[in-house]
């Protein structure tokens, strides 16, 4: 218990130096002096204690300290963020199902297509979901949340196109992991007892299913934040990230805060992971790399 | 010798070589000059101005200043795949070395490195390479060549060390074996063990992890042509007497992209037929991937 406590505080400290560093490169880059650098990285370390004390100038001429600045885009894209999640996880484990059931020859048909759906860039589908979404709205009049009415923002439309990322990996993982759990025992030995397939299928295999998407769940959220940026772009949603990229570039400290901001909850997310994995199987789960 | 040859790997590998092929020469498929810049029918009657879409002007459109997309495409073609295909042999090139040296030396800190790196690559590569590229933008208006050097240079660097990491943990597994151990104990050296018995085993498996590191890479172009950084820089192009726009100097694919994304609702195949060609790219690039795991 301890040992797993120093851990992570070791971790969070290489964790915050490494933001450090990387915040304050920019720096190095620009200026080409290695004094500034370590100004940079000794006011990085002031502001890391500090930072109600960062001022940000708006466009329309206040200057707010940084957490009310960066309060509103950052509860959008959480919600973006986790919203599209729970829709993936929930269409991928219904099309797992339904993928279980089919026949054979449909599986090779699905094969195909999912083999040509995979290599489509993450902008191509977030650009044809926009499109898919545009055509309904001119057949059938339903606006599913395109649109903004004044100061409301719109979640329904992002979380929709964020959401068929993870599904695709999803579904890839669940039903590679699936195949492979049909060829052990007990699966063999419920058969024999004459259960269902239904029933097998969500009582046992989902179970041990779930363990190994557990290892893979950081690049699936890895690859979702990459493509959060590019959706804020591409959809002008007013986002942390669409926020960084503003306010960064000139201003280190702001992207040093951000980036703290990004990485707390998905380490105690990845944290949280292994330790569900390390209770339940005895086993580390750290072998993965991520790339 | 039919029955030697992998027919997916060499498919593959012969449809890209082609494209490249068509990407020097592209005017033996489509012609080089602009379009007109207003589109009549038979009765001289007025139809479309620019830009077109690929139903008034087969087979792809053309963008604002009226160059068909289609060449564009061609002509990016060669910069795209050549720039990924060097900035991934070299990280290749680097981090086996880094691996070699990773697996056979280094015991007490390889957990340190491992949960450094595995820790500092949560932050998406994207960012960081946008924070260090976007204020040094301005400057290099002139020089493409040396921004391109610049990116290159950047992004082998951002690539090595999980790549490294990889190599190094499989060599270490192949050196926990049996046989190999029976061989140190013989008094062999670490040179000829890795010749000799480690590089035959881990052959295959550095060719997949290389086309899936084309295809990561690739991926990564796209969204930082979207974010505007383009290999060699961007040229500004008038297109009517108040509007400017930045189109890519060598015309690659990551910016083509990047450049007209913002009116993707108005004229939705300038962005699409990048995109489509990435997609078509990736589709070669995982069927010598599929060939190469069937072996």
């Amino acid at each position: 218990m301890w040992k797993s406590l120093v851990k992570s505080c070791r971790d969070i400290s290489l964790i915050i130096f490494i933001i450090l560093l990387i915040s304050c490169m920019p720096v190095l880059f620009q200026t080409q002096s290695f004094t500034y650098f370590f100004q940079s990285i000794g006011s990085g370390i002031y502001y890391l204690f500090q930072p109600q004390k960062i001022i940000i100038p708006l466009s329309n001429g206040d200057e707010v300290p940084f957490f009310a600045a960066v309060y509103n885009a950052y509860l959008n894209s959480i919600i973006i963020i986790f919203g599209s999640l729970t829709i993936a996880i929930i269409v991928s484990i219904l099309f797992t199902y339904l993928f279980h059931i089919l026949t054979t020859p449909f599986k090779k048909v699905i094969h195909g297509i999912f083999f040509i759906v995979e290599s489509m860039p993450d902008v191509l589908i977030v650009l044809l979901n926009i499109q898919f979404f545009i055509w309904i709205f001119k057949k059938t009049g339903i606006s599913l949340g395109i649109y903004e009415f004044g100061g409301e923002t719109i979640y329904l439309l992002p979380i929709l196109a964020l959401s068929s990322i993870p599904a695709i990996y999803l579904f890839k993982y669940m039903t590679a992991s699936i195949d492979e759990e049909k060829t052990k025992d007990y699966y063999l030995l419920s058969r024999s007892k004459g259960f269902g397939e239904s029933y097998i299928f969500f009582i046992h295999l989902f179970r041990n299913t779930l363990l190994t998407l557990i290892q893979y769940y950081k690049n699936i959220f890895l690859y979702m934040i990459s493509s959060l940026l590019i959706l804020e772009i591409l959809l002008r949603l007013n986002g942390i990230m669409s926020f960084v990229k503003l306010y960064g570039i000139g201003d280190f400290r702001i992207l040093m805060w951000v980036l703290i901001m990004l990485y707390f909850p998905l380490y105690i997310f990845i944290r949280s992971g292994e330790y569900i994995v390390n209770k339940w199987t005895f086993d580390e789960a750290g072998d993965q790399v991520v790339e | 010798m039919w029955s030697k040859v992998n027919i997916k790997i060499s498919a593959g590998t012969l449809l890209i070589l082609l494209l490249v092929f068509f990407s020097f020469f592209p005017d033996l498929i489509v012609s080089r000059e602009n379009a007109p810049s207003l589109l009549l029918d038979e009765e001289g009657e007025f139809i479309a101005k620019t830009p077109y879409s690929p139903a008034e002007y087969p087979p792809l459109g053309t963008n604002v200043s009226g160059e068909p997309l289609l060449h564009n495409i061609l002509i990016g073609a060669k910069y795209t795949i050549v720039f990924v295909s060097v900035v991934c042999l070299l990280r290749f090139v680097i981090a086996l070395v880094l691996a070699i040296y990773y697996a056979f030396y280094v015991h007490k800190f390889k957990n340190i490195w491992k949960r450094t790196i595995e820790i500092a690559y949560i932050i998406p590569p994207v960012l960081v390479i946008f924070f260090l590229l976007a204020p040094l933008l301005g400057l290099f208006q002139e020089e493409s060549f040396h921004f391109m050097l610049l990116l290159m240079v950047i992004l082998i660097s951002i690539g090595i060390p999980p790549l490294a990491l990889l190599i190094g943990d499989e060599i270490k597994s192949e050196l926990h074996k049996d046989f190999i151990k029976i061989a140190q104990l013989q008094g062999v050296s670490n040179f000829y063990i890795f010749k000799k018995h480690v590089w035959r085993i881990i052959k295959p498996r550095i060719g997949i992890f290389f086309i899936q590191n084309n295809i990561q890479l690739l991926l990564l172009l796209i969204h930082l042509g979207v974010l505007g950084i383009f290999i060699g820089g961007d040229r500004a192009i008038k297109v009517s007497e108040e509007k400017t726009i930045l189109l890519p100097i060598s015309n690659e694919w990551g910016g083509l992209i990047g450049s007209s994304y913002q009116e993707f609702l108005l004229h939705p195949w300038i962005v699409l037929a990048p995109l489509f060609s990435f997609m078509v790219l990736i589709i070669f690039l995982k069927i010598i991937l599929a060939g190469m795991k069937g072996q």
